[in-house]
């Protein structure tokens, strides 16, 4: 992931909100969406995505699927139930975390 | 502009260079490659697939693919730990708690009633060794079969072959000569019932991984792969 390291502990929180929004993808698209969701302002590399999703996969929140697309076989992840159940949680989390931040780096609007 | 199959092909020889022998790793890595790839051939024709290939391939860092494959046999040994570490805790459970403490108790009157106990441990002990031995021997040729066949390897089946880290743990090579000492002291009731306890479990954790946790891996591997069938 790059730009700032600032975003890499909300990675897996990134992936779990994108699959929660469509019902499957795979690693290259996850990267494309992200890019043009942000504008380009956040890349996220696949050094530090796939090791992600097979994480997340291990902890039982992915679940996966292979498909024969045009001439190659392509990995989709979607979320298992549990994964849906921790994607509020995480999403939770990350809101308090920015309400935390804000607090702090601006006490007068807080 | 879509990748022709050679040229998928290629990709597959691509990944095997730089060191990802696994069909179920390498099938990953070649999909995000061709996307990649076609998305630059798409917005500068005049490219060579080579030079969009060394281009995605930078973007996996300096360590290549290494941190990718590192990552993944962690995550399927953990996934592997989990499973066992679910089915375990059943056996904590009613109703399968009871046959848990029945094996136990068994086991605890076999070592208080028979005399020569050296021979029960020592039987026991080569029972907790046969299982392990055959089923790496087993899964060892059926590796060999499947590469021999297909062509391909899978870094799934490494680790069910290596039940997911746990055969150094569970190895009870490891403890046969602090066993069969504990034969040659005088022992309480309690170390024979951490004893008992301990013989046990272990046998217990074999049981779950070579007997329901792999086949349930393979079956969850043959409905997410469409080319494990084959296997």
């Amino acid at each position: 992931m790059s730009n700032s390291k600032l975003y890499k502990g909300s990675l897996n929180t990134i992936i779990l909100k994108l699959l929660n929004e469509h019902d499957k993808m795979y690693g290259y698209e996850i990267t494309q969406k992200v890019k043009a969701l942000t504008q380009g302002e956040l890349n996220i590399t696949e050094g530090a995505l796939y090791p992600a999703l097979h994480k997340l996969e291990a902890e039982g929140l992915l679940d996966v699927e292979v498909a024969k697309v045009d001439n190659r076989l392509r990995k989709y992840y979607k979320l298992t139930e549990s994964g849906t159940k921790e994607t509020v949680n995480k999403l939770e989390e990350l809101a308090e975390y920015i309400k935390t931040m804000q607090t702090l780096m601006n006490p007068k609007l807080a | 502009m879509k990748l022709t199959t050679p040229q998928i092909q290629q990709l597959y020889t691509f990944t095997q260079k730089h060191y990802v022998d696994w069909y179920d790793v390498q099938t990953e890595l070649v999909d995000h490659l061709a996307n990649g790839i076609e998305f630059q051939l798409e917005g500068n024709p005049n490219l060579t697939f080579e030079s969009a290939l060394n281009t995605e391939f930078k973007k996996f860092g300096i360590m290549g693919f290494n941190d990718v494959i590192e990552e993944k046999t962690k995550a399927l040994n953990k996934h592997y730990r989990l499973l066992v570490w679910k089915y375990f805790k059943d056996f904590f459970r009613l109703p399968k708690v009871i046959l848990t403490f029945f094996l136990i108790w068994g086991y605890y009157n076999l070592l208080v009633f028979i005399e020569d106990r050296f021979w029960l441990l020592l039987i026991t002990c080569f029972i907790l060794l046969f299982f392990p031995i055959k089923f790496f021997y087993k899964q060892g040729k059926l590796i060999k079969f499947s590469k021999k066949e297909t062509g391909k390897k899978w870094l799934f089946e490494s680790t069910v072959i290596q039940l997911g880290g746990l055969s150094q743990i569970f190895n009870i090579g490891i403890y046969v000569s602090i066993i069969l000492d504990l034969e040659r002291r005088t022992l309480n009731t309690t170390t024979l019932i951490i004893l008992s306890s301990f013989i046990v479990l272990f046998g217990l954790v074999l049981y779950i991984s070579i007997y329901i946790v792999t086949p349930k891996l393979r079956k969850q591997m043959a409905n997410q792969h469409p080319e494990y069938k084959f296997v």
